[in-house]
């Protein structure tokens, strides 16, 4: 009798259970301008979207690009409404609004779908900002002026937990890794990259893998698990279960340096970690973190090899081969190595200090004056600049002892004086401008590198999630719980 | 006659729509000499290679970087046609690692913020 009760109870409950649907970002993008970089994700999310059953839907996504409010209009069948800081904040109230009055009830799913330009976690934040619409970010880690920070959202992940409402929020943005305390027993976080590593946009990212892979009847730990294995890209893609905190202690930390890469400043995590690990001396720190995880890839081939029979010899044969992934990550040490020894060898901070150089002593209105860095200073060759100017002096008949270019001159025999000044207390600085272009060869294979890193990556962790699938069985899991 | 003129007013007009914006740029490309003055090169060698001059007291800025690739934010108050141009400010250039596989892609000079003209 009472398994007869609790079986139509479930029934009835999933019956009447509602699927709710928030979909903000797209910002950060230059306006006006028809592509993004969230096009192709945004439209696969519109494809699924278009063949399942959301009880409600609010989209509050960029708004002034056109293929993104086409998709809008087409797929969602939604009024194009710019996601702003206004626009953030009554989303959010609206829905804490339908969790109280019970219009969202207990056994209800609600998913934020969130897409944007994300930032590093800031000083007083619990989670981390991202770009609303209508101005271009300025910088990849800290974004511009026009953010939003998603520490707004705990108060309704938290209320959802209160009323027994499954949540779901999936930030697809950079720094996404970020927005994992958002969990809790009935909220699912999944982030399409680490909280210090830079998410992708476009074909063969986590988000593109994510949304075209969303389908009805999946569970979003399953689908979390298939995108990131088939992910191209450099990202970390995370979520908020038991299995992903154990891989971040083992795994996550020591191999994140590896995944950090030089794409032009703007694209750079790689300098920062490398003076730091200079000028604090983090080598030992390195070694160990580099060990662990290679004990950690040989154990996880050898747990999974397996002996097998062909033609009269038993061979063991690797049912997850990650050689590629040892080579690369040696590789890669190798180089980073040479590059934390280059800048040791530096005397990094020393070389950032400026010297006054002037074009004469005496404060008139003619002299050049100006401070410059140690570094810059040594890069220079000062002969080669007088000569240049007296040249150029030349060529125009320029005898005043008192002409621009006649002060240049004085100000570059000063810089000369200094330089040698400074190669005279540092003698081994005088080496630097080699190492200088031996660094910036070095340089340059980084992002190749990352990148096979990334791939081997992504074999690892999926043999170490699954690894665990045992001990956790039975245990909650939002992520599990969750079902499309 | 009459004929010539449109057509001259057109070419003119439309010489003149081309022109870029003052106001500050982000710039990446090249340190580079020539005719004893100092210049910073964007685009090199393609169709749309854009040469910034400036005056000679600034080169003490740029003099360590002669040769070597930079980005640096420069003030440009007169208009120019896009090749040519003259830069009234700029910041302490950084030095940047080129991107070998991006070619010309790697190197720009974009508009940050528009300002007004003065000649």
């Amino acid at each position: 009798m009472s398994l007869k009760l609790i079986f139509m109870l479930s029934f009835s409950l999933s019956a009447t259970a509602a699927n709710h649907l928030i979909v903000i970002g797209g910002g950060g993008e230059e306006p006006k301008k028809d592509e993004t970089l969230f096009d192709n994700t945004f439209q696969n999310l519109g494809n699924y979207y278009q063949n399942s059953k959301w009880q409600s839907t609010t989209v509050s996504f960029n708004g002034g690009h056109k293929n993104l409010d086409k998709t809008i209009k087409e797929s969602f069948k939604k009024p194009v409404v710019p996601f702003t800081n206004d626009s953030y904040n009554q989303i959010i109230s609206e829905y804490i609004k339908q969790i109280k009055n019970g219009s969202i009830k207990a056994g209800d799913q609600l998913m934020v779908y969130l897409d944007t330009h994300g930032a590093v976690k800031g000083a007083n934040e619990l989670t981390h900002s991202v770009a609303t619409s209508g101005e271009k970010i300025e910088n990849l880690d800290t974004l511009g002026s026009s953010t939003v920070s998603l520490d707004k959202m705990l108060e309704l992940t938290q209320l959802a937990y209160s009323k027994g409402i499954k949540m779901a929020v999936l930030d697809f943005s950079c720094h996404s890794g970020n927005a994992l305390p958002l969990a809790n027993d009935k909220t699912c976080v999944i982030t399409s990259t680490s909280p210090n590593h830079y998410g992708y946009g476009g074909y063969g990212t986590f988000g593109y893998q994510f949304t075209s892979m969303m389908a009805k009847g999946k569970n979003l730990e399953e689908l979390f698990l298939n995108a990131r294995k088939s992910t191209t890209d450099k990202s970390y893609p995370m979520i908020s279960t038991p299995q992903n905190g154990a891989i971040t202690d083992f795994e996550y930390n020591n191999i994140s340096p590896y995944l950090f890469y030089y794409e032009g400043q703007s694209g750079d995590k790689l300098s920062p970690y490398i003076m730091d690990a200079a000028s604090k001396d983090l080598m030992c720190k390195r070694e160990e973190g580099f060990s662990k995880l290679m004990a950690l890839i040989n154990q996880i081939e050898k747990i999974n090899t397996v002996r097998k029979k062909v033609a009269f010899v038993t061979k063991e044969i690797k049912e997850i081969d990650l050689s590629d992934l040892k080579q690369d990550l040696i590789l890669y040490k190798r180089t980073q190595d040479y590059l934390i020894k280059t800048l040791k060898s530096f005397n990094v901070a020393k070389l950032n200090e400026e010297i006054e150089i002037t074009s004469s002593p005496d404060r008139s209105q003619l002299r050049i004056i100006d401070k410059q860095k140690i570094k810059d200073i040594l890069a220079t060759d000062y002969d080669a600049q007088i000569k240049r100017t007296q040249e150029r002096m030349k060529a125009k008949n320029d005898t005043d002892p008192s002409s621009t270019d006649a002060m240049l001159v004085k100000y570059y025999q000063d810089a000369k004086l200094k330089k040698e000044k400074i190669l005279k207390e540092n003698p081994k600085w005088a080496q630097i401008p080699t190492l200088i272009k031996n660094y910036d060869a070095n340089v340059q294979k980084t992002e190749e590198l990352a990148a096979r890193i990334a791939k081997g990556e992504k074999v690892l962790y999926d043999a170490l999630y699954r690894g665990q699938s045992n001990i956790y069985q039975g245990k909650t899991n939002p992520c599990k719980d969750f079902v499309l | 006659m009459k004929s010539l003129l449109v057509l001259f007013f057109i070419i003119f007009w439309a010489y003149d729509s081309m022109a870029y914006e003052c106001g500050l740029y982000a710039f990446s490309g090249t340190v580079r000499e020539k005719d004893h003055k100092l210049l910073l090169v964007a685009n090199e060698k393609s169709n749309s290679e854009v040469n910034l001059f400036f005056d000679v007291k600034m080169e003490t800025k740029f003099v360590s970087f002669i040769n070597r690739p930079i980005t640096v934010e420069v003030g440009l108050l007169k208009k120019f046609d896009g090749k040519n141009g003259f830069i009234a400010d700029a910041n302490r250039p950084e030095l940047r690692v080129p991107n070998p596989t991006k070619g010309a892609l790697d190197t720009y000079f974009n508009l940050i913020k528009k300002m007004e003209c003065k000649e």
